[in-house]
């Protein structure tokens, strides 16, 4: 009955249109009140604690980057980059876009951040090549969520917190999967570019080019170097390097590139704090509500329930990623990570899982909701960027979730993808 | 009415360059800490603590502005799913029911955010490496939950009377 209450009533006020955050905050309140001898003033004790954590600072910093990035012209040598090496190909503009979210992606942890970014600088120039507009807001949406399995990624950072997981190793473990991802996504739109008849550009490659490119775009590329190697080396914490990264994205924008002035440095830290300001809280909310499940035991109901009726472990898995497809639709990562991860870890580690792996192929399962509605976050910043109604990108939107899932599969059956590199 | 107008663009300049600040500062402190500990050889013990307290005022004070800058992430099925007939004000009433619930959610923190603050004026409970009184760091809670509630309010206002009279009120609208 209280599960009913809590999840039926979130459920609802989400569709009722409450931000997530408070939907999950209110469902809670009114679960403490009537099913649970803990006093409710737990709630708002959670309002800070839930949030009073370092490892957490690693989300504004990140957020920071990615916008700093966009605004100091890091994001647009990417592209250029990207573009001489295969931008002549059929569809040319489409594996841009794709090879420009997995180096963006490797420099902020967020989806919506790498849609944005390379959604307004890509979203115009496909159009202008005759691009259809709804081909090209969906795979800057799909590519998007390379951005949270390509470390630094939040949603990584969120499943180290609320499941005590080495952060460091998770996101090592995303690299592999992040440039199939990459791999899967270029492939289906070389392919449907190939049935419209989308050009590449004009140019053939030339190494004159290429190298042109590269260095300009040096100190844009080097930028996952310092990140990833500093924490691959042991060198920093996740949130030091996310520092490092706003630091270092600083200097190349106003330094070398000179196009991040102090008017647009504000304006990015105004920016990354609104966004910080509308996602953080949600993990407070969502920490009361995790705090509920455990103390009812509900992780262990579920996962006794589950295996009393099959101890199958791929039916189990298949199971899992059907539940996680689903749940990835309707709410948002953040909540589901927290309040899911723990739940069904337990579960998983019964066959002998990696909590690593399980990491990567629970943000990877959610993060495919990203593009596919009633709530795909990405898919509705690349609807706001080239202005196509949400409605009219479901076709694609279910194509590319559809190569996505090849992806999910490998790494839910075969450790290997997310295990390989770690020591 | 200018007045009230005018406290929210005085509040929304602060509440701005507040978050700027804070920001910034954190981005300095933390980096510090790196600073220090790599390039020095002896971190700063205080620098977590003061980092982690900004990042919760900051992170309250943002859902505050999101109304503000209408960011929040919301699934807007209910509108549309109606026709184009009448779109307008029916909006405006979900978002009348929207902002009841959500004002409802915030009045709660406010409350229990309040009495934990007080408990800990009283109690004179210090951190641990800054010495900054927790209740400073708690107060971040029930503040940011008035400011909703405020703003709650107002647009709950603003949303009857448009969808009572049909007026738009576009600098109503930009203030709160």
């Amino acid at each position: 009955m209280s599960i009913l209450v809590l999840f039926g009533g979130m459920v609802l006020l989400i569709f009722l249109g409450i931000p997530v955050g408070y939907a999950i905050g209110l469902s809670t309140i009114v679960t403490y009140a009537f099913f649970s001898s803990m006093p409710i003033s737990i709630v708002a004790q959670n309002c800070f604690t839930g949030l009073n954590s370092f490892v957490l600072l690693a989300i504004p910093f990140f957020i920071l980057a990615g916008v700093i990035m966009a605004e100091g012209g890091i994001a647009r040598r990417l592209v250029d980059v990207a573009d001489s090496i295969i931008g002549f190909l059929t569809g040319g503009l489409g594996l841009v876009t794709v090879m420009t979210s997995t180096f963006f992606g490797a420099i902020t942890g967020s989806g919506n951040a790498t849609t944005s970014a390379v959604g307004s600088l890509l979203i115009p120039s496909m159009t202008e090549k005759k691009y259809g507009r709804s081909f090209s807001a969906t795979l800057v949406a799909s590519a998007g969520a390379i951005g949270i399995i390509i470390p630094p990624s939040i949603p990584f950072v969120i499943y180290g917190v609320a499941t005590n997981t080495s952060i460091g190793a998770l996101f090592i473990a995303g690299i592999i999967p992040g440039l199939m991802m990459a791999v899967v996504l270029m492939t289906a739109c070389f392919i449907i570019s190939k049935k419209h008849g989308y050009g590449g550009s004009d140019t053939r490659p030339n190494l004159k080019n290429i190298f042109h490119c590269l260095r300009r775009g040096i100190w844009a590329l080097l930028a996952p170097v310092i990140i990833l190697g500093g924490i691959y080396s042991g060198v920093f914490t996740p949130t030091e390097s996310a520092v490092v990264a706003v630091v270092y994205s600083i200097i190349v924008g106003m330094f070398i590139y000179r196009e991040l002035t102090f008017k647009k440095l504000l304006k990015a830290l105004y920016t990354a704090a609104i966004i910080n300001g509308i996602t953080s809280f949600i993990i407070a909310f969502s920490a009361s509500m995790a705090k509920f499940l455990s103390l009812e035991r509900i992780p262990n109901q579920i996962s006794e329930f589950i295996l009393s009726v099959t101890d199958n472990k791929i039916v189990v898995l298949i199971l899992l990623n059907i539940v996680l497809l689903v749940v990835g639709m309707l709410i948002d990562i953040i909540p589901a990570i927290i309040i899911l991860g723990p739940i069904f870890l337990p579960l998983v580690t019964e066959f002998g899982m990696d909590p690593v792996q399980f990491g990567v192929m629970l943000v990877l399962n959610l993060g495919i909701g990203f593009v596919t509605p009633p709530y795909g976050s990405t898919l509705f910043v690349a609807s706001a960027i080239s202005k196509v109604p949400v409605e009219n990108l479901f076709r694609y939107a279910f194509m590319f979730s559809a190569v996505l899932c090849i992806v999910l599969l490998l790494v839910t059956y075969v450790p290997w993808f997310s295990l390989a590199l770690i020591q | 009415m200018s007045a009230v107008k005018g406290f929210f663009r005085i509040y929304n300049g602060f509440e701005k360059w507040t978050m700027i600040v804070m920001m910034m500062v954190m981005v300095v402190v933390i980096f510090a800490q790196v600073f220090t500990r790599y390039v020095m050889g002896a971190a700063l013990y205080w620098s977590e603590e003061l980092g982690k307290f900004i990042f919760v005022w900051v992170s309250w004070l943002g859902v505050s502005a999101g109304i503000h800058t209408k960011e929040h992430i919301q699934v807007k099925l209910l509108p549309d799913s109606f026709g184009k007939k009448g779109k307008w004000r029916r909006e405006k009433i979900n978002y009348i029911i929207v902002d009841i619930f959500w004002f409802l959610t915030s009045l709660f923190v406010l409350y229990y955010g309040s009495q934990i603050v007080f408990n800990q004026m009283g109690t004179g409970v210090y951190g641990a490496s800054t010495g900054i009184p927790m209740w400073i760091a708690y107060m971040s809670i029930p503040f940011s939950a008035l400011v909703v509630c405020i703003r709650l309010v107002a647009e709950i206002a603003l949303y009857s009377i448009q969808a009572i009279t049909g007026v738009k009120r576009d600098e109503w609208e930009e203030v709160i």
